[in-house]
């Protein structure tokens, strides 16, 4: 059977009028990415391709593109919603919202606020957001360099037992394993905890444990998610464009339409 | 609170089951042909063994197979913990009596079930080769000649030796791996991370 593509663009046209209707509320206005972009090692997913003399990318991530821009001069709301593509064509629909030119962490609790406010609208209430730093991750990797790498795997994969064989000194894998486990409302890292408190919403905790993500990211991130669905609903997190202090989040669009369904 | 578990159907679920039972979960298999079973408070699935990770990866909490599928598959889950069974090695092999190394092994036509695993071992030297995906009885490509060598899983050595083929080069060593889905790590964080306490005990 065909896939009915109107029932699929009406489901999807109903969550994404929902959505922009919080961001133009608070503020921002919609920026239409280009589809294809000049090839770049910065920019994250997008399909490669060339006619002949370039290199270009079909659909790459949105943010990354920004950031390769680098044309911001002063502070801007923006949101867009674009299909990412990766190298095998796999298509993922996604409405992200930035702010770029920000202040620091009042940029992170506005972006954790909206994605409270766009969730209830659309009457999605069982979900969490977790806040992480990559700065902490740093500190440690900066500490370790010859063994980064293995570091940075048993991250990705959560095994700390890749890390028990490693030849580092035992206080850093005690500082590794508590990074590891850390889930609560309060750590160590003020920034975090001032955030969490800010925001002040039972649905937000501190996991130090959970960074996987595009390596622009230069300190707080986010997962966005809910205890029903294995996928995360959104993720984003603190970068610089034109050393302009900028943080985001993208929702999944074919996630949370899932969850509607 | 549910946990479902996807277990590999074949020849590691006697072992899969044995180890669970010791770190308190007893596993029922399903009636006649059924693929779904329920015990307790667990939920368990049988799929084909290589796609554990994908069901892992698309919402069932927990799943068991091999290193190699991971590897091969590279859904985005969590491996958190290597488990003491399914030990294998995954190895370069060729006919015997022509043995040579994996460095000159260019233009090479190399058959295997693990296209992306022998892709990654052969770009990391450098090495152009030409590899045939095939989905079972991988020695039969090397005895036949429509493949150089194979890239496949050894465990006593008995097929090599039957199929008259060697092994040249040790890829990688293979175990069982238990797989977390990410968002399970987080919602179901206590009985994860107790599990995993009690599976490194047992290690």
């Amino acid at each position: 059977m065909k896939k009915d593509i109107f029932a699929e663009s009406k489901n999807l046209s109903y969550i994404v009028n929902k959505m922009r209707k919080v961001l133009i509320e608070n503020g921002c206005y919609e920026l239409f990415p280009p589809s294809v972009a000049q090839y770049s090692e910065n920019l994250k997913k997008g399909m490669k391709f060339s006619d002949g003399k370039n290199f270009y990318l079909l659909k790459p991530d949105v943010t990354s593109w920004l950031i390769e821009m680098d044309k911001v001069e002063e502070k801007q709301k923006i949101y867009y919603v674009s299909e990412v593509l990766d190298e095998n064509l796999n298509s993922t629909w996604q409405l992200g919202y930035e702010i770029l030119d920000g202040e620091r962490l009042k940029a992170e609790e506005e972006i954790i606020r909206l994605a409270i406010e766009i969730l209830t609208d659309l009457e999605i209430h069982s979900f969490f957001i977790d806040v992480s730093s990559i700065k902490v991750w740093q500190n440690v990797l900066n500490k370790v360099t010859n063994y980064k790498q293995d570091i940075i795997k048993a991250i990705e994969v959560h095994n700390f037992g890749l890390i028990e064989g490693l030849d580092i000194d035992q206080e850093i894998k005690n500082e590794i394993s508590e990074l590891f486990n850390f889930r609560g409302k309060e750590s160590n890292i003020d920034r975090l905890n001032s955030l969490v408190k800010a925001i002040n919403d039972n649905r937000i905790y501190i996991d130090l444990g959970t960074i996987k993500y595009m390596d622009y990211y230069e300190d707080i991130v986010f997962e966005v998610y809910a205890p029903d669905n294995g996928h995360l609903l959104g993720n984003g997190g603190q970068y610089r464009i034109n050393n302009k202090y900028a943080c985001g989040l993208a929702f999944n669009l074919d996630v949370i339409k899932e969850m509607k369904r | 609170m549910r946990i479902s578990i996807a277990l590999p159907s074949g020849r590691l679920l006697k072992d899969t089951k044995a180890f669970l039972e010791e770190v308190g979960i007893k596993v029922k298999e399903p009636d006649s042909r059924e693929l779904i079973s329920s015990l307790d408070s667990y939920t368990f699935y049988f799929p084909r063994v290589f796609d554990v990770p994908v069901y892992v990866e698309n919402g069932v909490d927990l799943g068991i197979c091999g290193s190699d599928i991971v590897l091969e598959r590279k859904n985005e889950v969590y491996v958190p913990v290597d488990l003491p069974f399914g030990k294998c090695r995954m190895s370069l092999i060729v006919p015997k009596g022509k043995k040579i190394s994996p460095e000159k092994m260019e233009g090479f036509k190399i058959a295997t079930k693990y296209p992306e695993i022998t892709q990654d071992f052969f770009l990391e030297k450098g090495i152009k080769v030409k590899i045939l995906k095939l989905n079972g009885a991988v020695e039969l490509a090397a005895k036949v000649g429509i493949a150089d060598a194979i890239v496949d899983i050894v465990d006593t050595g008995n097929t090599l030796r039957a199929n008259d083929l060697e092994e040249v080069y040790k890829i990688m060593d293979i175990s069982a791996v238990l797989l977390v889905n990410r968002i399970t790590q987080k919602t179901k964080f206590d009985f994860v991370n107790n599990l995993i306490t009690k599976i490194r005990k047992i290690k």
